[in-house]
């Protein structure tokens, strides 16, 4: 596992230039083009961080797209790890789980060190000392690593049985992304927000990745902790996720060198 | 049960063979779930058992459903009914360099393999060298993979397969690859883990290596077991059955022939069976045959062929030596008084003819080798045979 999580990491960064720079840049330009967009052009203005007053744009995106981030790269490359191990597969017996498991722990890693990164820019911009919430964030990274990994699972080994899963999840995703907030505030959208007769609000309120973009902001934008019912619901579904994920997965793993 | 123990209880497997697959949802919801397959049992009601330090063949023609067990057996399949019970830790070479992955290291690629195929670290480390020496890549062991030949490749997958000391040994025809050195280097550390007290089960179609190498035989004809046994009895089964002539002998020696007779050969000088000899020394070539039948007119022949594959000598029985006999058994003669091939090594067939119809009732293409060593410089001479002629001059 430790093995194959390394060659992950490794041989994603090998063969390009800037190595794990390349990890940092990505973020960091999406936030540029980001902040101009919204924070500038369309004047997406959230609350400033309470109780912190740090009144960044930039600090509230990244502190709610790298979750965001880590979550959408774990579906899609997690999904195609058992696909495109083809000969792996069908040539050798090994537990299937830790093919998709160590993509996603790889990934982790890139998350924390985001993180900290994010948190010691945080520090040294705003005079804002965040060590004191490093437990609640692994705890957070954590319950993150968990509801991907279930819903990742699951996915990887659907895509096995139907390949367009894939491409479908993609699409969602990109969907899922905007409908989440992320690029803005909860309280952008609407109080009583009616789409047929569904309140829009109480929507993002249930969607995990919008409590988890909200708990990951309390921490790192607001600095303090996050809500006793946020955290709880985040419990819930990572547990929930990650159980019948893992249980599905484990299932259908089976079968995965016949269908292949 | 002790370990290195195989059973395998009344195994079944089925594939679905599809006209119709549905392997994108588009199409799985466009056709409603209507999906036009074939049911095809690869493996029906397989048992056999393989008890520890005992190697196993498994033989039969293509498609017969040996490559499916032995994905079986190593987890990659799993079975519809039956079971497969297995002591001991399991290592499967069913290709060689399966995992490796392109961009990374011969070093870091044995880690990576040797995690999936189920070492520890610490293990790892501690054969890290022998994997490397048996692999014989030296410096290039810190060169990416997609650098190495096949040949490299298949070395250095093969060093780590067998690294793994497993109690039981799963190996698919990869010992077919590689060039001959790698082979029989191969084939020696698959004999040092039998000697060991592994258990290895084998798939091949070389089946003078399957009667070398295994204790017992199991012979798949369409996914079913037609014989189980001693290794001899279950080739010589097969063999039966796809060419009704054909028999392997007890030392893995073809025969062809009806098989109302059968024969050994050995080449002798004295009462001594040798496998060498010096020009011009006596030999006598010994035919030994058992028979249960009564038999007229047999005629004896055998032939010296080279190593380059030319007939260079040879003689065949002529007269009413065996005019008649059986059932039973007997032995003929034949003395060279001194043998007059070059130095070199040579190989001989033989057969036992009905005299008048030319009717093969036994006969093996390759049933006994002979070297010849120099005595003194005969070995500057030419072609196959000396001449014992003398030069002399005049004027």
């Amino acid at each position: 596992m430790r093995n194959l999580t390394q060659r992950e990491l490794r041989s994603r960064y090998r063969r390009s230039f800037l190595g794990w720079g390349w990890s940092l840049l990505q973020p960091a330009m999406m936030t540029a083009v980001y902040a101009i967009m919204l924070g500038y052009y369309l004047k997406v203005t959230p609350e400033p961080g309470d109780p912190s007053g740090i009144d960044s744009f930039a600090f509230f995106l990244l502190a709610g797209m790298l979750p965001f981030n880590f979550f959408s790269a774990a579906l899609t490359t997690g999904m195609g790890t058992i696909v495109n191990a083809g000969g792996l597969v069908t040539r050798v017996w090994f537990p299937r789980l830790v093919l998709p498991l160590s993509s996603i722990i790889a990934l982790a890693v890139s998350l924390a060190i985001e993180l900290s990164i994010l948190a010691v820019i945080v520090t040294v911009f705003t005079g804002e000392f965040l060590l004191h919430l490093l437990p609640v964030a692994v705890v957070l990274v954590v319950l993150l690593v968990m509801f991907a990994s279930g819903i990742a699972l699951f996915l990887t080994a659907a895509n096995v049985r139907f390949r367009d899963i894939e491409y479908l999840t993609g699409v969602l995703l990109l969907a899922y992304f905007y409908m989440t907030p992320v690029l803005y505030p909860v309280t952008f959208i609407p109080q009583r927000a009616l789409l047929f007769g569904i309140d829009l609000r109480e929507v993002a309120l249930a969607n995990p990745m919008a409590r988890f973009a909200m708990a990951f902001r309390n921490v790192f934008y607001d600095v303090r902790l996050p809500g006793l019912p946020t955290f709880l619901w985040l419990v819930f579904w990572s547990v929930l996720a990650f159980y019948c994920g893992v249980r599905y997965f484990v299932r259908r793993a089976d079968r995965f060198a016949e269908m292949m | 049960m002790p370990k290195g123990d195989v059973v395998v209880e009344d195994l079944w497997k089925t594939f679905r063979i599809y006209q119709q697959r549905s392997s994108t949802l588009k199409q799985a919801i466009l056709r409603r779930g209507n999906e036009v397959f074939e049911e095809f049992w690869a493996l029906r009601d397989v048992s056999f058992e393989v008890p520890a330090g005992t190697t196993l063949g498994l033989i039969g023609a293509n498609g017969a459903g040996k490559s499916t067990m032995l994905k079986v057996l190593s987890r990659i399949l799993v079975p519809d009914k039956g079971r497969v019970h297995m002591e001991g830790r399991v290592s499967a070479l069913l290709e060689l360099g399966a995992g490796f992955h392109p961009e990374l290291s011969g070093r870091e690629n044995i880690f990576l393999n040797g995690t999936i195929l189920g070492m520890s670290q610490s293990e790892l480390d501690r054969r890290f060298d022998d994997i490397v020496a048996f692999a014989g890549l030296g410096h290039a062991i810190d060169n990416a993979v997609k650098t190495y030949s096949s040949g490299m490749q298949a070395r250095l997958g093969f060093s780590v397969a067998v690294a793994i000391e497993p109690d039981i040994l799963i190996v698919d025809e990869v010992l077919a690859v590689g060039d001959e050195e790698f082979q029989r280097r191969s084939l020696e550390r698959m004999n040092e883990l039998r000697s060991g007290g592994r258990t290895a089960i084998f798939v091949s179609h070389g089946l003078a290596q399957v009667q070398q190498i295994c204790d017992s035989a199991v012979w798949l004809d369409h996914g079913q077991v037609r014989a189980v046994g001693r290794t001899e009895d279950v080739i010589n089964d097969y063999l039966r059955s796809v060419s009704p002539l054909t028999r392997v002998d007890a030392h893995g020696r073809e025969h062809i022939g009806s098989g109302e007779i059968e024969f050994d050969l050995d080449v002798c000088a004295g009462d001594e069976v040798v496998g060498a000899v010096e020009m011009g020394a006596e030999v006598t070539i010994r035919v030994r045959w058992k028979t249960d039948h009564r038999l007229q007119n047999l005629s004896v022949g055998f032939l010296f062929h080279s190593a380059d594959g030319h007939v260079v000598a040879g003689d065949h029985l002529r007269d009413e030596t065996l005019a008649a006999i059986g059932p039973g058994a007997g032995e003929l003669e034949y003395t060279i008084p001194g043998v007059q091939l070059l130095p070199g090594s040579y190989h001989l067939s033989a057969a036992i003819r009905d005299r008048h119809s030319a009717h093969v009732y036994d006969s093996s293409p390759n049933i006994a080798s002979l070297s010849v060593h120099p005595r003194g410089h005969e070995f500057e001479l030419p072609g196959y045979v000396a001449l014992g002629g003398t030069w002399s001059s005049r004027g």
